[in-house]
């Protein structure tokens, strides 16, 4: 055996829906969408394979996925549901290595380097993990094995559903080439629309461009594609999650905007992100940066440490607001990425109380327990500030 | 105009007024001082427009006149010459200067007297009138609580209170409050009334350069928007800030059923050395109080760890309580006696420290939550 590492990605199919069919075998075949109300504005979090046939998917708002489909099962779903099942799956691939990496829900990577003599060939090692997680949580999973995370996920996006997919050391470029630019995580709609225009469709293509065009086109970005479109990816799986350095988030625009409410307004929906996970992890923030991208993808950031860490939206966004007109007060040139990013990050917040303070001190920490409360049991989007954009990003 | 002045006379005189003149602004003559000789002395004006000053220094006037010089070049340059010295002026024509001190000859482009800002109107009439060395006194142990946030103008400044023959200063920035009451000198104007005034800290700042620790007498006046602090041979003018000073009376505590009497002494200077490892912008010192001691702890797990235990006079309950140890040195730095008292109810309430021999200088200062 050569020296190279066996990376696993594993996915759960059609995850949140699964766990629904578990629960109520009567949804099993049927076109079933989680995502709530159809009557309402909401829109699906997940579809069965079934709903798909139709032309279903994430994030199509439930009444066109109802005209796709009368006949689709609306399920309201439930993230302390999708949580359990969840810690079940990563109970059992916690068996096969200590070095397990949470994506998501749904989704991890697992290192089984040097693992061969403890649980024998890789194939007939990740066949078993199926099989368990089959037969004792009762969902499918798809895995992909490679020799880095990179080509792991992609080979499990490429053998669901249901599936299991080895790609053998040395065939990384040859199983990438002929795939679809999406099929590389990083490569977005908009991303794969603009190396379109470069006449690039397959990963094959990108591979074949000079070294330098991409990074000229398109900066940072465009010199990580350098690697990917070779399948050389070297991140590793870390196990013990790392404690965050730092928190971010950011979203390239659908179209290059000058409109600034409409940028503010996605820039409160970017820190609720962000403020909610900051939360999560149970940290607080010190610095607070701005980051945005222009159309001729000049990158600018600027960035604001506070007086006291916080984990309050309203304060993170006031800074972010403060700095975002800041800057674009200057320049009338389109903003086509804009995101935030939370550093000096903390677990400890003394608060300094105040002398003149009115009122209960604790009240703001007792809202935003209550709010983080509701995203966890309706999601995400069923709570948000009046100032965040309503459309998903 | 032409005068004579003895080198180290003249050498304070430009020195206070160094902090009040604008190196770098707009407008030149704001990096200027005014200098005017009349009859046996000189006046040394200065202003930003903001505040002004102006002092009298005895000195041998041959001719009268006067004339702006630039504040800094003229300090550096009375600073180099030799001590005990005597310092010779002379006003040529377009207004340049000079200056001539044993073999020494330097010469200043000079601007006119007639373009400098003249200085407020202010008042004679004195309200208050304190002893220079309790003026000096109140000041310094307000003064640092005052906030250095700009944004806060009401919390900006110090506030002066007259009541019933005191005066009262109160300084605070919104976590942490010092107040000092002080009997006034007895005046003419002595009238009842209570009075209330918002002085800008840089008057204070200023003030503090011009006091000499000496029973000699301030004034203290006001005329429409400005007020102004009046010695014998110098005065200094400030426009009034505008602002609602919080009001503080309701912030004393007067609950304090926990009462920790402790050397100044070894408090402030335990707190010193456990603060080294406290977080670098909270400042946060925990405290744990028990019977006969006290514990100061930093933990801070990314520069490390430290903790000191002092004795204390105290038999009550134990209790913790996390405190910016910067705000407390603060309070310890400006008291002389000898054992001070943190006077608390619990660790959400706010730690009155107050000194055995002065019930008329009290600190407050919020915890932090732990």
């Amino acid at each position: 055996m050569n020296d190279s590492r066996q990376i696993l990605h594993i996915d759960m199919d059609a995850f949140f829906v699964s766990v629904e069919e578990v629960l109520d075998p009567s949804l099993k075949g049927r076109p079933v969408v989680v995502g709530g109300d159809p009557d309402g504005r909401g829109v699906v979090a997940a579809a069965s394979y079934a709903a798909r046939k139709y032309g279903i998917h994430s994030a199509m708002p439930l009444a066109r996925a109802r005209r796709l489909c009368p006949q689709t099962v609306f399920v309201r779903g439930s993230h302390g549901r999708y949580a359990e099942f969840s810690r079940r799956v990563f109970d059992i691939l916690e068996t096969y290595s200590p070095e397990v990496e949470p994506m998501s829900l749904d989704e991890a990577y697992l290192d089984l380097t040097g693992c061969q003599r403890l649980h024998g060939p890789v194939l007939e090692t990740a066949q078993r993990m199926r099989d368990e997680i089959r037969s004792h949580v009762g969902l499918n999973a798809s895995i992909g094995i490679a020799a880095n995370k990179l080509v792991a996920k992609v080979a499990s996006d490429y053998s669901k559903p249901n599936g299991l997919l080895w790609i053998v050391p040395g065939m990384e470029r040859r199983f990438l080439a002929p795939l679809p630019i999406e099929r590389i995580p990083g490569i977005g709609p908009r991303g794969a629309g603009e190396l379109r225009r470069l006449g690039v469709r397959t990963v094959g293509g990108l591979s074949a461009l000079p070294r330098d065009l991409p990074e000229e086109v398109f900066g940072k970005w465009g010199a990580a594609l350098y690697f990917k479109s070779r399948g050389i990816c070297d991140s590793p799986v870390s196990g013990a999650r790392e404690d965050h350095r730092s928190i971010s988030r950011e979203t390239t625009l659908d179209e290059d905007s000058l409109d600034a409410a409409f940028l503010e307004s996605t820039l409160s929906y970017l820190v609720e992100k962000a403020a909610a996970q900051l939360r999560e992890a149970e940290l607080f923030t010190r610095s607070i940066s701005l980051k945005l991208r222009y159309s001729d993808f000049q990158t600018v950031t600027r960035s604001h440490t506070l007086d006291e860490p916080t984990a309050e939206d309203s304060e993170i966004f006031r800074t972010s607001v403060r700095l975002f007109r800041g800057e674009i007060g200057a320049r009338r040139t389109r903003v086509r990425l804009i995101g935030v990013c939370l550093s000096g990050l903390t677990r400890r917040r003394h608060r300094q109380a105040g002398l003149f303070d009115t009122g209960d001190p604790l009240r703001t920490d007792r809202l935003y327990s209550g709010i983080d409360r509701i995203r966890r049991k309706f999601g995400f989007r069923s709570i948000l500030r009046a100032a965040s954009r309503t459309e998903p990003i | 105009m032409e005068f004579r002045i003895a080198r180290e006379l003249f050498l304070s005189g430009v020195q206070k007024v160094q902090g009040i003149v604008e190196a770098k602004g707009a407008m030149p003559i704001l990096s200027h001082l005014l200098l005017l000789a009349e009859k046996d002395r000189i006046c040394i004006q200065a202003t930003d427009l903001e505040i002004g000053s102006k002092a009298f220094y005895p000195a041998n006037v041959n001719t009268p006149g006067a004339v702006a010089l630039n504040a800094r070049k003229l300090y550096d340059i009375l600073r180099e010459l030799p001590p005990d010295s005597e310092a010779h002026l002379l006003r040529e024509e377009n207004n340049w200067v000079t200056l001539k001190c044993g073999k020494a000859k330097f010469r200043l482009p000079g601007l006119a007297a007639e373009d400098f800002p003249s200085l407020p109107d202010y008042s004679e009439d004195s309200l208050m009138e304190f002893r220079c060395s309790e003026l000096r006194e109140m000041v310094r142990k307000t003064f640092f609580a005052v906030s250095p946030d700009e944004t806060r103008q009401a919390l900006n400044g110090l506030l002066l209170e007259k009541e019933n023959g005191s005066a009262c200063m109160v300084g605070t920035d919104g976590h942490r409050l010092s107040m000092i009451t002080r009997s006034l000198k007895q005046t003419k104007h002595q009238g009842q009334e209570k009075l209330s005034f918002l002085l800008p800290k840089k008057v204070l700042s200023e003030l503090l350069k011009l006091m000499e620790d000496d029973e000699s007498i301030f004034g203290f006046t006001e005329k429409s928007n400005h007020l102004a602090f009046i010695q014998d041979q110098q005065v200094i003018v400030s426009r009034k800030i505008d602002g609602k000073f919080p009001n503080y009376r309701q912030v004393i505590p007067t609950d304090n059923p926990v009462q920790i009497r402790v050397s100044r002494e070894d408090l402030q200077h335990a707190l010193k050395r456990v603060a080294l490892l406290a977080d670098e912008k909270s400042k946060m010192v925990r405290f744990e109080i028990r019977p006969g001691a006290l514990t100061l702890i930093s933990d801070n797990t990314e520069l490390g760890a430290a903790r000191e235990e002092i004795a204390i006079e105290y038999d009550g309950e134990e209790m913790f309580v996390g405190l910016n140890a910067r705000y407390i040195l603060d309070v310890l730095n400006v008291i002389e006696d000898e054992k001070v008292t943190l006077n608390m109810k619990d660790q959400n309430h706010s730690c009155l420290i107050t000194s055995d021999e002065d019930d008329r200088y009290r600190s407050i200062v919020m915890p932090m939550r732990l």
